[in-house]
């Protein structure tokens, strides 16, 4: 197949899609992972505020 | 009564939910986007008569640019927005966009560096455009930086809010750089949206990208922006029916 | 006046003295700003002298010559209205074409010849497949010039 011999630019030609493949992936991942992890935290700080003072529900920090 | 929307949107709780609601659909959507893009930027569009298959490299460079800057003129309007109005939320989309930005100024200069080295012969040269491009990506780390140093996010807001809305002088600088002064990179090609200067089996890939990239950044930033809700509203009584 | 209303005001003024901070400094660096000279600009001295600068221009059509068993290249930078000659020894690059633009980074020698360190090829904002250059050239088209010219041996 001829596509996927690009002229003597391939190296560089590929070099840029796979960074672009690299920022997408990348950042999917990483907004995905923060929050879940975000969630974690404020869950774990649902949880111990619930346990400590179970009447209130809205305290300061 | 037109601005109910408006006022909703202001609403953490329900920014939260239609954050979750719009994230998957703008995700799906950039994806296919960007697979139909890069297929037809890279096997569709016919070689350039000039620089051969290295021209595919604009599908992912122009977007990735054109992206850069995008993203900081929309944290300058909303930080701006959060000072005059204070509305929390709109800062909250400033800082949730920042990150994706600076990888987008960082893949437009990689792109372009690994571009200009064989057809213009360097890896990359201090004329303007390429100078105030890198001063961009210094700026989103001035702005992320900044946030990161305050614990309390109302005060991460109104300083990190200064750079954006300052450093937003540089954007036209950048755009326009390639008409003020001489440089090395090449005017704009479709700055003049009735007449491009590129045949129309080369550009529908790049509008294709340029929209996916878009989609994209809205998928990502519906990610981040939740977390700077929950974040900022860890308090808040509404937050357990959320979760 | 409404604090929303003070805000507003106080942050425009503080932008524009920003935007006019910024214009005042790019007007001051306006002679850095600007990346290479023409072969006008440097004809008519407005170029610094005795130091190394950059020559900008399009090659000119049929002006590359060769010496033979040299490595070096010569060849015309031209603008609208003057010209240099241009001597280099070292690898151009791939875009280096007659009628296409280039930047050469050197110095201006007594003897009117501009030696070259460094050649960069300068590419415009126009993309198209072979056979569109093909035939715009046919048909004339300024465009279409340099389309089949490549680098002459």
């Amino acid at each position: 197949m001829d596509f996927f011999v690009f002229d003597k630019y391939a190296m560089h030609v590929w070099a840029v899609y796979g960074l672009g493949l690299l920022l997408i992936v990348a950042n999917g991942w990483l907004s995905r992972q923060k929050l879940k992890k975000t969630k974690q935290r404020v869950m774990r700080r649902l949880a111990s505020r619930q346990t400590s003072q179970p009447s209130k529900g809205v305290t300061a920090e | 009564m037109m601005w109910t929307w408006f006022h909703k949107l202001g609403s953490p709780p329900y920014a939260y939910r239609l954050a979750c609601l719009l994230q998957p659909w703008l995700f799906w959507l950039a994806t296919a986007l960007m697979a139909i893009g890069a297929y037809g930027g890279l096997f569709v569009a016919p070689t350039d008569y000039q620089m051969g298959d290295a021209f595919r490299i604009l599908y992912i460079h122009a977007p990735a640019a054109y992206m850069s800057m995008a993203i900081y003129v929309i944290m300058a309007i909303t930080s701006a927005i959060g000072m005059i109005w204070r509305i929390k939320l709109a800062f909250a989309i400033a800082a949730a966009s920042a990150p994706l930005g600076a990888w987008f100024t960082a893949l437009a200069l990689a792109s372009g560096a690994i571009w200009g080295q064989p057809m213009w012969g360097t890896w990359w040269v201090w004329d303007a455009r390429l100078t105030s491009e890198l001063i961009l990506l210094f700026l989103y780390f001035g702005y992320m930086g900044l946030r990161s140093a305050y614990d309390d996010p109302n005060q991460a807001d109104r300083a990190s809010g200064i750079i954006a809305i300052v450093g937003v002088v540089n954007v036209p600088i950048i755009k326009f750089s390639v008409d003020w002064w001489n440089t090395l990179h090449q005017p704009a090609t479709i700055s003049k949206l009735d007449n491009p200067s590129i045949t129309a089996d080369m550009l529908w890939p790049l509008l294709v990208m340029i929209v996916a990239f878009n989609l994209f950044y809205g998928a990502v930033l519906m990610n981040r922006f939740r977390c700077e809700i929950l974040n900022r509203e860890r308090n808040a009584r509404w937050l357990p029916e959320l979760l | 006046m409404t604090p929303r209303r003070q805000r507003m005001i106080g942050l425009s003024v503080a932008f524009a003295g920003v935007v006019l901070a910024a214009v005042v400094a790019v007007q001051a660096f306006q002679e850095n700003m600007r990346y290479f000279y023409s072969p006008t600009d440097i004809i008519s001295n407005a170029a610094p002298a005795g130091k190394i600068l950059r020559l900008g221009g399009l090659v000119e059509t049929g002006s590359v010559t060769r010496i033979p068993g040299e490595l070096e290249v010569r060849f015309m930078v031209v603008d609208t209205q003057n010209r240099i000659e241009v001597a280099y020894a070292g690898v151009l690059p791939d875009l280096f074409r007659e009628g296409q633009g280039v930047i050469a980074i050197g110095e201006l020698e007594a003897d009117g010849v501009f030696r070259a360190n460094e050649v960069l090829a300068k590419h415009d904002e126009n993309y198209m497949p072979p056979e569109v250059a093909e035939m715009l050239k046919e048909q004339g088209h300024p465009m279409g010039e340099s389309a089949t010219t490549s680098t002459p041996e």
